[in-house]
């Protein structure tokens, strides 16, 4: 494999987890048709695509929340297996942050929803202490150990649930549809905490229909129609955009 | 945002922090409700009822109110049940002074217990209860599953309220035959939603490696002058 090499005007960049030829269906219906989806090292990969194009899907299997039945998930060159301790590992390399917080979050207080992973992988309590502080500042929630994650704002549920994902530290962060129901404060704010976990060094795979957001931070787009990648590239072009029933900055 | 015990708990002062809270609430009433002593039952109404007051102002009585509906028929019962010494007679019942002693005990006991239990009710959140249940060595299964209940039943209120304004606002109540249908139709797409709600939750705690382990978070224990202070009184007062 060519990694790092100039080629043809662009780098080859290794790739940090991609799908070989994946398929999934509910039921009878197919809904990925033979994914071979690519995100790349400390890059933010965009998935866009219209509402049931299976952009979620794809997403629930590079966590390892759904097993394809045909095709693999491959992280680091390495496919995923589905034994409890494989999933662990899977887990803490990909955290996953859900298009709705109320249905990620688990816990009653914020403190408790925080320190969940932490608690799952074995971690002491000082040290959790500690995480979950540093966690809450990183997300602009410092001071919020003990409020209740029921009474909290929506923009300020959607950062708890990134700091429950980002308190485990992991090296790939799946976002799905982040900017969902948050008005301009909380898309700047999604803005703003993307571009630090990718200054981190964090590899970023984010689905969105906001293309305002999209091209704010994108690094590659990867748009999905009916089951199937269907461009890769780091522009959209009109004639996909509208097929695909894109919102580019003319209202369509 | 309407008035709830999560926000009343969250926003009541507190003279007392912690799990010490916890402990010293449940150590007075198991006093209390051990003691034979009238004064007992009267120090312990008066000193909760001043640190509920305190705490959560007038909450307390609103909440006071609803166990009196229930508490005050039985009073009465007491006494009318009660054979002895027949001090009053009104109609057909007999008042004795037995009765009324016995009302009066039975009445304080009640009211010192309720006193304690509202204190306890308004300033602390389960999530601290809960806290507190681990340092008493409580199976770490049982915290698991009142954490895990307690955020179900967040969800399950959640998604209820969310369904009741979606009726309200196509006027599902506007008559008692439209009530009954729509309640009927709520019922039946509640239980739908936390099926797929239960689903979710359990997609959300897989996500991040669940292994049966709820984290529990102890709050610093302060405030440990009074809650001796008022624990010391109590203990006389069983002692006189």
């Amino acid at each position: 494999m060519l990694m790092g090499l100039k080629l043809g005007g662009d780098y080859m960049v290794e790739a940090m987890i991609e799908t070989i030829d994946l398929w999934y269906a509910y039921d009878t219906v197919d809904i990925l048709k033979g994914v071979n989806f690519k995100a790349e090292r400390g890059k933010i990969t965009l998935l866009l695509g219209r509402n049931g194009a299976g952009k979620t899907t794809l997403l629930l299997h590079l966590n390892g929340l759904l097993k394809p039945i045909k095709g693999e998930v491959r992280i680091d060159g390495k496919p995923i297996r589905y034994d409890k301790k494989s999933l662990i590992e899977v887990r803490r390399k990909v955290g996953f942050v859900f298009q709705n917080p109320d249905d990620q979050i688990v816990a009653p207080t914020v403190w408790q929803e925080i320190a969940f992973g932490l608690k799952n992988l074995g971690m002491d309590d000082d040290e959790i202490e500690i995480k979950v502080k540093k966690a809450l500042e990183w997300v602009g929630l410092a001071g919020f150990e003990n409020k209740l994650c029921n009474l909290l704002s929506g923009g300020e549920k959607k950062r708890v649930s990134i700091a429950s994902v980002i308190v485990m530290d992991p090296e790939i962060v799946i976002l799905d549809e982040p900017t969902s129901g948050l008005d301009g404060f909380g898309v700047k704010n999604v803005v703003e905490m993307v571009k630090r976990m990718k200054e981190e060094g964090k590899t970023l795979i984010i689905s969105t229909h906001d293309m305002d957001f999209a091209y704010e931070i994108a690094d590659k787009f990867v748009i999905m129609d009916g089951g199937k990648i269907i461009y890769n590239g780091k522009t959209i072009p009109e004639d996909i955009a509208e097929r695909c029933g894109l919102r580019l900055w003319r209202c369509r | 945002m309407h008035e709830t015990f999560e926000t009343v708990q969250l926003n009541s002062r507190k003279v007392v922090k912690g799990d010490l809270r916890v402990f010293f609430a449940l150590t007075s009433l198991f006093l209390t409700v051990l003691s034979q002593n009238i004064h007992t039952y009267v120090l312990s109404l008066l000193i909760f009822s001043v640190l509920s007051y305190q705490a959560a102002g007038k909450v307390y009585l609103r909440i006071l109110r609803i166990p009196m509906y229930f508490l005050l028929p039985s009073l009465f019962v007491v006494l009318i049940v009660t054979k002895g010494e027949v001090m009053y007679k009104l109609w057909i019942f007999e008042i004795s002074k037995e009765g009324v002693n016995l009302a009066i005990i039975t009445g304080l006991r009640a009211f010192a217990s309720l006193s304690i239990l509202l204190y306890l009710i308004l300033t602390t959140t389960i999530p601290e209860f809960v806290s507190a249940l681990r340092k008493l060595r409580v199976p770490e299964f049982i915290i698991e599953i009142a954490v895990l209940i307690y955020r179900c039943i967040q969800i399950l209120l959640d998604e209820a309220e969310r369904l009741n304004n979606a009726a309200t606002s196509r006027l599902g109540y506007v008559n008692k035959r439209r009530f009954v249908s729509t309640a009927a139709l709520l019922a039946y797409s509640i239980f739908l939603k936390s099926l797929s709600r239960s689903e979710k939750m359990e997609r959300s705690m897989s996500a991040r490696c669940y292994s049966g382990k709820m984290p529990v978070r102890s709050e610093k224990s302060s405030g440990w002058a009074i809650a001796i202070l008022v624990l010391i009184a109590i203990a006389i007062g069983c002692l006189i």
